[in-house]
């Protein structure tokens, strides 16, 4: 298929030795725009924002272990900060030197870290539905939860993954999945999600990230990396979305110097459903103002 | 049990290359070496130990053992998940666990995770992961970010001959004598064109790019219910650097013994000494 009838151009990296696909949408002189999904979703979170923001460079990869691109290899976990590695190497496939992040959910705690340990890559931030992950734990917690997902670990490798007979039967397994989200974004997300395995499909995502991951980063440590940040950053808050530690979240904002908070209605992929005109808007009108090249913040 | 077998198993995914004593049935004993050493680093204490079962296994990226894949890193977690593959995979419901430096750090962590596994565990010279503040952690993955950029694997130590290798190894990071650096050489490293290099990952020497906190180390070893030993080389590492004090008080049932030696005492000449040790600890009820 050709540029004329495909509205995005899928391109591939090669970053710390896995294969990374993207769904690169926009003007290539537009502003750049790194975009992350979140947990078992994949590029295609994005398709719809993308459309609606067509001035803008957008870069919409499949994490490593999501959608189309490699899975680690070995029996590791997924570590965030793998993810942030991945990222930061993928901006210098592209020859990006400063770029703004866009994340949702798991892709906005990324997206954090990622902009916490290079502030100087990053133009501004835009987080979606995500400030830390929902799998924080405290100390004490710890042993048990790392136990849980070692034994899983374990349990996965004695099991075959469920299987599908048809796309319509694995769109209907996602919109009743964790997060509760609607048949036309469920259909976009099972479209890049999965692969044919015999007569039917199975979901393409690593099983390995169903587990409890030992690695979320603790409340701690994750507004260490706030307080590092210094783009400016938006995050839009969805009235319906994960439940909130709302204790928690104020005390991470109150410690980000330049966080602008917007509260809209619907549920965690808003941003996916008939709100996104809405989230579109605020995103445009946040990177439209001042581009701050590398050389006016030296 | 004099004798030592190789063996090399499959678990979590890649090859490991296993030394084992064997004589009766009973407990057996899993053994954790120290940050690039590999099996080697027991077979002063091995043929010495009361135990009818004892498996020196070699780290991932250690010794004859596989590396890790391309893009992964070393993480503590990582390794506690391996060395659990293989008792698993050897059919190994409890065991005993005896740890050297990274070795211990490892098996403490298992022991906190999975405390009913682990009927008695001994630390040589380790008393959990290194840790840091939470404020830490971003610089922590940043100093992790900046080493792996300029990672060369090609561009490896090669040194002329055997002699000089082992010199090497002698004046290393924690110094050993003549005989504990040749059995370290004979199973740690590997001959390149222009001589020998280290056989282990030099991905090893990096920053890693992830650390517990002290509260979740404190918290792994309050979960720990095993019967515990530490011994300590009264010219080994600082205390302070071990945080022994600040960490014992969470552990119900420890014992401590400071044995003359360093580092590596278990190697030298306190090999004996560590053995007697281990041996009546194992039998004490």
């Amino acid at each position: 298929m050709t540029k004329t009838t495909m509205p995005w151009d899928e391109q591939h990296f090669n970053v710390n030795g896995l294969k990374m696909h993207t769904k690169m949408w926009g003007p290539e002189d537009g502003q750049p725009v790194i975009a992350l999904h979140g947990w078992l979703d994949n590029a295609a979170s994005f398709d719809l924002l993308a459309k609606q923001l067509p001035d803008l460079r957008i870069c919409a990869v499949d994490l490593i272990g999501h959608g189309r691109s490699d899975h680690r290899p070995g029996w590791g976990h997924y570590y965030f900060n793998e993810y942030v590695f991945d990222i930061l190497e993928l901006a210098s496939c592209l020859g990006w030197t400063r770029f703004n992040l866009m994340g949702h959910s798991m892709g906005a705690h990324i997206s954090v870290m990622t902009a916490g340990i290079e502030p100087q890559l990053i133009n501004k931030l835009m987080l979606l539905e995500g400030f830390g992950a929902p799998s924080m734990v405290s100390p004490e917690t710890l042993p048990i939860l790392m136990q849980t997902s070692f034994r899983k670990t374990v349990g996965l490798r004695q099991k075959s993954p469920p299987l599908y007979p048809s796309l319509d039967a694995a769109v209907q397994a996602r919109i009743n999945g964790f997060f509760k989200i609607d048949p036309p974004a469920a259909r976009l997300l099972c479209e890049r999600g999965t692969q044919p395995l015999g007569e039917g499909l199975m979901f393409s995502t690593d099983p390995r990230l169903r587990f409890i991951s030992s690695s979320a980063a603790g409340h701690e440590e994750f507004c260490a990396f706030v307080k590092a940040i210094e783009a400016p950053s938006c995050l839009i808050l969805a009235e319906d979305g994960v439940p909130r530690d709302e204790v928690e979240l104020q005390k991470r904002i109150s410690l980000h110097r330049n966080l602008r908070v917007e509260h809209l209605p619907g549920g965690h992929h808003l941003h996916m459903e008939k709100q996104a005109p809405d989230v579109a808007r605020i995103i445009a009108d946040f990177f439209a103002t001042t581009w701050q090249s590398l050389e006016t913040i030296k | 049990m004099k004798e030592s077998q190789e063996q090399v198993i499959q678990a979590n995914g890649l090859n490991f290359a296993l030394k084992l004593w064997q004589s009766t049935d009973g407990v057996p004993t899993l053994a954790l070496h120290g940050w690039l050493d590999n099996a080697g680093s027991f077979d002063a204490i091995a043929p010495l130990l009361d135990t009818p079962l004892f498996c020196a296994v070699d780290l991932a990226g250690h010794g004859l053992s596989e590396h890790r894949p391309e893009g992964s890193h070393y993480y503590i977690t990582d390794y506690a998940a391996d060395a659990l593959a293989i008792a698993d995979a050897l059919q190994w419901r409890e065991f005993n666990l005896i740890g050297h430096s990274l070795g211990a750090n490892i098996a403490l962590v298992m022991a906190g995770i999975f405390p009913e596994r682990i009927k008695k565990l001994v630390l040589i010279e380790g008393f959990g992961p290194h840790s840091r503040e939470a404020d830490a952690a971003v610089s922590q993955l940043r100093s992790a970010f900046a080493k792996m950029k300029t990672y060369k694997p090609k561009k490896q130590p090669v040194y002329p001959d055997w002699a000089t290798m082992v010199e090497k190894r002698m004046q290393g990071s924690t110094p050993v004598n003549r005989q504990a650096a040749e059995i370290l050489c004979k199973r740690g490293v590997k001959a390149v064109s222009g001589g020998w290099s280290w056989r282990s990952d030099p991905r090893l020497r990096y920053p890693s790019p992830l650390r517990l906190t002290e509260a979740e180390v404190r918290a792994l070893i309050a979960n720990i219910s095993a019967p515990t030993c530490l011994i300590l080389g009264d010219k080994g590492l600082p205390l302070e650097f071990m945080k022994v004090e600040s960490r014992r008080e969470k552990l119900v049932n420890l014992h401590i013994a400071t044995l003359r030696g360093g580092h590596h005492l278990h190697l030298e000449e306190g090999a004996e000494h560590v053995a007697a040790t281990i041996n009546t600890f194992l039998v004490t009820k």
